[in-house]
């Protein structure tokens, strides 16, 4: 065996032209595999962290109160009761954040937005994991009362900035009172992609409280916010014990249902309850809408995997068949010297594996440190901003990418191999020898 | 012509030199359907937008600061000018050559409330209540008022537990509402609804339903248009029920997908789900969704239920007793009928269609009802504005009734225009004139404050001014919104933006040249743009189709240069002896170059032909007919529920022409280095 991999090496040296061109195919091959999938995981962290911040904690809990059945709202107006049941259940090094959630427009002068809202309790928020990131201002501010921070995208919309003055305009799901409320607008958030328009205004618990007219004590929802390395194993689970501790308590708990609340509210609002219901739902369920964009972005991967995959195999296999024509008179020569026919077969699928190995290797390893070197540098054109919910091209190559790169074009270089090997193998000593 | 036949001959006796003809054959292929496929989606979307209100072309004022849309994304309208003195300039623009129909439009959105559930069973008894007097009357006021009183007291219990999570914004308000219910729950009341039913109902209706929520809110995307003209201009509008609103009189319609989805009972319109799904083949027994939607059906059922008056409730009731086979009570026998599975499934389908619909509030709204549109106003708070819902249509061809363009609303300008709160030209002159006859010299006061309240309004009697100090002006009742709108009115009302019909076969660009030029000589100040501007996200779409495409392509070209230059190169490496006796016998280097090139361009450019064509046969075999495409939110992309295939001859001309360039660049390098051979070293090759 060390003999055929030195031998296969010196062939590698020998050919040093055609082994450097196939080594930069594999190579290219396998960095546009691992930029893809590092592309993948990047789009799929950078939304993760923004549902993190705007919508969900790893596990929420969250309020819908029908007083008649054809109206709604999603609050829980005994807070204080649902977090005592809770509270004995929060792993290890998390904490639970207390939210609300609201839907309502935002008017200035003529101009109007209307989104999602989300109310943050000011104080609990102050260097929590997954904070809000602020283009101008900070979130402290909101602790006044009557204040609002807005998205950048319903800035620009509204043509407002700090210290202006704008009215909120809240009609709760079902309804046709409407609430106003004049707020002071004192930060504004960065780009957040879609869901700086969708979930673009924020408020504080108590400012959204007196827009709605919830009664003191009320909240939306409760959130799981843990650091990364304490991060519950399995968010369902954790979700199932939640809800059967909260049914236990006399809470009525809605079944489990992969969509985000606002995608709830319409549905329910049809249901023929009365009452207060919670629900138990994980930061997977509340980004459902979002998975379109994941979801397409794989698919493109695999895609693209299928394609680079397919040209390597067909690539070197017409490569080392033209070697193998080629190298007639030395495989005639090898063979006329004893070696058997396993052995050349064996020789030529170790070029080829080694080839698949190197180039997958050394492509793989340059995409990694291009993504190093390319992450946070590249300025994204405003609709991928939109969809990726980062400014800058979210790379995120883990080393699970690159392995997988070099497993699969190396496999792919061993299957092109194997073809040609078997044809060298066939050639007996002496048509090899004749072939001069 | 020597260095073709050459390099012909070359080609030829090197049969391995034509696997870099059938890597070209087999990427050509490939971008022969994906150049196909992408076409086929752009001219379906183009084809679903322009015969759909698009147009070829949308006119709007240049002045404005962002551009017409007829596709709106999440952001809402974009803000533009009306164009000044529309019909004027209607007429102009209709004179251009190549232009067949100018259709003024305005895009919204409005929301209208599904209503609550005190809606429906008031409104039953009101009906009731205003028959003839007749002891048949008095039975079913009876059994009526009977069901309101239940469900009024459920009202009254329900609202006691609001505590639990609101906190009142105002005492007044909230003393007054609370005052209504403890009317409510008193017996006396209810024997005054026995005495005067209708004055018991106003109350009803105007003191306590407001409290009990209004539904779902169903927003309404519209296209507000010359109602008269649209049609013309579209061909492909169809009427589907009702009929279109009578020239200068104010309408809705909707579009029949809009119309099955959301004023439809919600538990009907999910049997229909289940009816197109089990049609396309999925069953209960291996569809989860189905299974969901299914269950679905029996968390609906409250709320048909509480729709339901008494009688339709008794007779639903004897309707599937008879179905089930035994009597009971009408919610477990409901209950019942609409535990489905895959063997009943059918046949309750049509017993739900043929016996149970006729008993049932099928639609929430009908034509010939009257719908209240919502939209944000330019102060505080929302406008209402009342419209007849006159009938139903669709886009013939363009999708089924999923589709996008089959679930928008169909408006009269007029109506656009008070949701939108905008003054006609008229009233803008009106105001203009009272300003100056008052002597203020200010400017003008932005039309956003004027404020339209939605009711009965005082307005001066025409021509009934007199000199100030005479005797005060008589006023007359006014309505908010008059049914009726004079042709000034409808097009003089500040047209935002207008979609172009073109001539077949006319060029938009340059029609578009044709506007501009007309704009600088009249000093008009007009703009077009085009469909893939006007369709926002669904021509996005088209977009990043295209940008998909092209990136695959410049992958595989690059592959392609790749693997066919290692292959030339390991060729060229052999064929070292023949190039040295060419240069033996006196061919020049840059002959031998070349033909080598010349090699790679044949080898490039009839790979490639051979692939287009493959292309195409397969298009032709497979995709012949159109490629079906079930999923009817798609089918706005394809411009109907078939995706042709799109393959001009120029793009089968260009695929050649790229592959073959990239196939001569992968060739460069190997001609270039087989064309390096010294005679004398090839001789020296051949002889070891």
């Amino acid at each position: 065996m060390p003999t055929l991999f030195l031998l296969a090496l010196r062939n590698m040296f020998a050919h040093r032209e055609r082994a450097l061109l196939l080594l930069a195919i594999v190579a290219g091959a396998s960095g546009v595999l691992v930029l893809s999938v590092a592309l993948t995981a990047g789009v799929a962290a950078s939304h993760r962290a923004a549902i993190a911040t705007f919508l969900s904690g790893e596990l929420n809990v969250g309020g819908y109160f029908k007083v008649h059945p054809d109206s709604i709202a999603p609050v829980m107006g005994d807070a204080a009761r649902v977090r005592e049941v809770v509270t004995p259940l929060v792993p290890d090094g998390c904490a639970l954040r207390e939210r609300g959630r609201g839907r309502a427009t935002v008017g200035v002068g003529r101009r109007r937005f209307e989104s999602y809202l989300v109310s943050v309790d000011v104080a609990g928020e102050r260097g929590a994991p997954g904070g809000f990131r602020m283009k101008e201002g900070s979130l402290d501010a909101l602790a006044k009362a009557r204040t609002v921070v807005l998205s950048s995208t319903v800035a620009e919309r509204l043509q407002v900035g700090r210290g202006d003055i704008a009215t909120l305009f809240a009609q709760p799901a079902g309804s046709l009172r409407r609430n106003a409320v004049d707020v002071e607008v004192v930060a504004i958030l960065e780009n957040a992609g879609l869901l700086g328009g969708s979930s673009g205004i924020l408020v504080s618990n108590d400012t959204l409280r007196e827009l709605e007219g919830y009664r003191p004590g009320s909240a939306g929802v409760l959130q799981l916010v843990c650091p990364v390395e304490s991060r519950p194993d399995d968010p369902d689970a954790l979700g199932g014990m939640w809800r059967d501790a909260l049914r236990t308590s006399g809470f009525e708990v809605l079944p489990a249902l992969n969509e985000a609340y606002g995608d709830k509210l319409g549905p329910m609002l049809r249901e023929g309850w009365r009452g207060q219901r919670l629900d138990v739902s994980t930061w997977q369920d509340e980004s459902a809408f979002l998975s379109f964009v994941t979801n397409g972005l794989a698919a493109l991967s695999v895609l693209l995997g299928m394609v680079v995959l397919g040209v390597i195999v067909v690539g070197l296999f017409m490569a080392l068949s033209v070697a193998v024509r080629e190298r007639t008179r030395e495989i005639g020569a090898l063979r006329a010297m004893g070696m058997q026919r396993v052995s050349v077969v064996g020789l030529f699928l170790l070029e080829g594996l080694l080839l698949g190995f190197v180039g997958s290797m050394s492509g793989a390893t340059l995409a990694w440190a291009l993504c190093g070197l390319l992450r946070g540098h590249v300025a994204l054109p405003a609709p991928l901003v939109n969809l990726f919910f980062s400014s800058t091209l979210p790379l995120e190559a883990g080393p699970g990418a690159a392995v997988l790169a070099v497993v699969l074009v190396t496999g792919a270089a061993g299957v092109a191999a194997v073809l040609p090997a078997f044809r060298a193998a066939s050639l007996s000593p002496r048509s090899a020898m004749e072939s001069l | 012509m020597a260095l073709v036949s050459f390099a012909f001959h070359g080609v030829l006796a090197r049969p391995r030199s034509w696997v870099v003809g059938l890597l070209a054959a087999g990427s050509a292929a490939l971008l022969t359907l994906g150049v196909a496929l992408v076409g086929g989606i752009s001219d379906g979307t183009r084809r679903s937008l322009i015969e759909s209100g698009t147009g070829d072309l949308q006119l709007y004022n240049a002045t404005s600061t962002g551009t017409p849309v007829v596709v709106q994304d999440s952001g809402g309208a974009p803000e533009l000018q009306p164009i000044p003195d529309f019909a004027n300039v209607e007429a102009r623009v209709r004179a251009v050559d190549g232009v067949r129909e100018v259709v003024p439009l305005e895009v919204g959105g409005a929301w209208v409330f599904r209503g609550n559930y005190l809606d429906e069973k008031l409104s039953s008894v009101r009906a009731v209540a205003r028959e003839p007097a007749s002891p048949a009357r008095e039975a079913r006021l009876a059994l009526l008022g009977a069901d309101l009183e239940r469900t009024l007291r459920d009202v009254v219990r329900d609202d006691g537990r609001r505590a639990e999570a609101f906190a009142f914004l105002k005492e007044d308000e909230a003393r007054e509402d609370r005052l209504a219910l403890e009317a409510v729950a008193e017996p006396a009341f209810w024997e005054r609804f026995r005495a005067e039913p209708l004055e018991t109902l106003e109350y009803l209706e105007n003191r306590v339903a407001r409290q009990v929520g209004e539904g779902a809110s169903i927003d309404v995307e519209f296209l507000a248009s010359d109602l008269a003209l649209f049609p013309r201009a579209f061909p492909r509008f169809e009427l589907v029920s009702g009929s279109l609103p009578p020239p200068g009189q104010r309408g809705l319609m909707l579009g029949q997908g809009l119309y099955e989805q959301h004023f439809k009972l919600p538990v009907a319109a999910l049997l229909d789900t289940l009816h197109r799904e089990r049609s396309r083949g999925a069953t209960f027994a291996q569809d989860e969704s189905l299974r969901t939607v299914a269950e679905r059906c029996l968390v609906e059922l409250p709320d048909l239920l509480a729709r339901l008056d008494a009688e339709r409730s008794q007779a639903v009731a004897q309707a599937l007793g008879t179905l089930l086979g035994h009597p009971g009570e009408v919610e477990p026998l409901l209950r019942e009928f609409l535990t489905l599975d895959d063997a009943n499934f059918d046949a309750r389908y049509q017993q739900f269609q043929d016996v149970l619909a006729p008993h049932l509030p099928l639609y929430r709204v009908r034509p010939g009802d009257t719908l209240v549109l919502m939209s944000p106003n330019g102060s505080l708070g929302v406008t209402g504005v009342p419209v007849r819902v006159w009938g139903t249509f669709r886009f013939k061809g363009l999708g089924g009734d999923l589709s996008r363009v089959n679930s928008l609303g169909l408006l009269d300008l007029v109506t656009a225009r008070f949701l939108a709160n905008r003054r006609t030209q008229a009233e803008d002159e009106e105001v203009r004139k009272d300003v100056e006859a008052l002597g203020l010299a200010q400017p003008m006061a932005p039309t956003d404050l004027a404020l339209q309240p939605a009711a009965i309004i005082e307005a001066p009697e025409p021509g009934g001014e007199g000199p100030p100090g005479a005797a005060p002006p008589v006023f007359a009742r006014h309505e908010a919104f008059p049914e009726h709108f004079t042709p000034e009115a409808m097009r003089g009302g500040g047209v935002l933006q207008a979609a172009l019909v073109l001539e077949p076969g006319a060029d938009a660009g340059a029609v578009a040249e044709r506007i501009d030029a007309l704009a600088k000589e009249t000093g008009a100040p007009l703009a077009t743009v085009d469909w893939s501007e006007a369709g926002g996200l669904l021509a996005g779409v088209v977009g990043i189709t295209q940008v998909v495409l092209l990136a695959l392509a410049a992958l595989m070209s690059l592959f392609v240069v790749m693997v066919s230059g290692s292959t030339l190169l390991l060729l060229a490496r052999e064929r070292v002896g023949e190039v040295g006796t060419l240069r033996a016998v006196g061919m020049q280097r840059r002959e031998v170059f070349a033909v080598l090139l010349c090699e790679g361009l044949l080898l490039g450019v009839l790979g490639a032909g051979l692939g287009v064509g493959l292309g195409v046969a397969l298009l032709r075999l497979v995709a012949g007919q159109g490629l079906p495409v079930r999923d009817e939110s798609l089918q706005v992309f394809m411009g109907g529920n078939v995706l042709m295939p799109q393959l001009s001859a120029t793009a089968g001309v260009v695929v050649v022409a790229v592959v073959g360039a990239v196939v001569v660049a992968a060739s460069l390098v190997p001609a270039w280095r087989g064309s390096a051979v010294l005679p004398i070293e090839a001789m020296r090759k051949r002889e070891d």
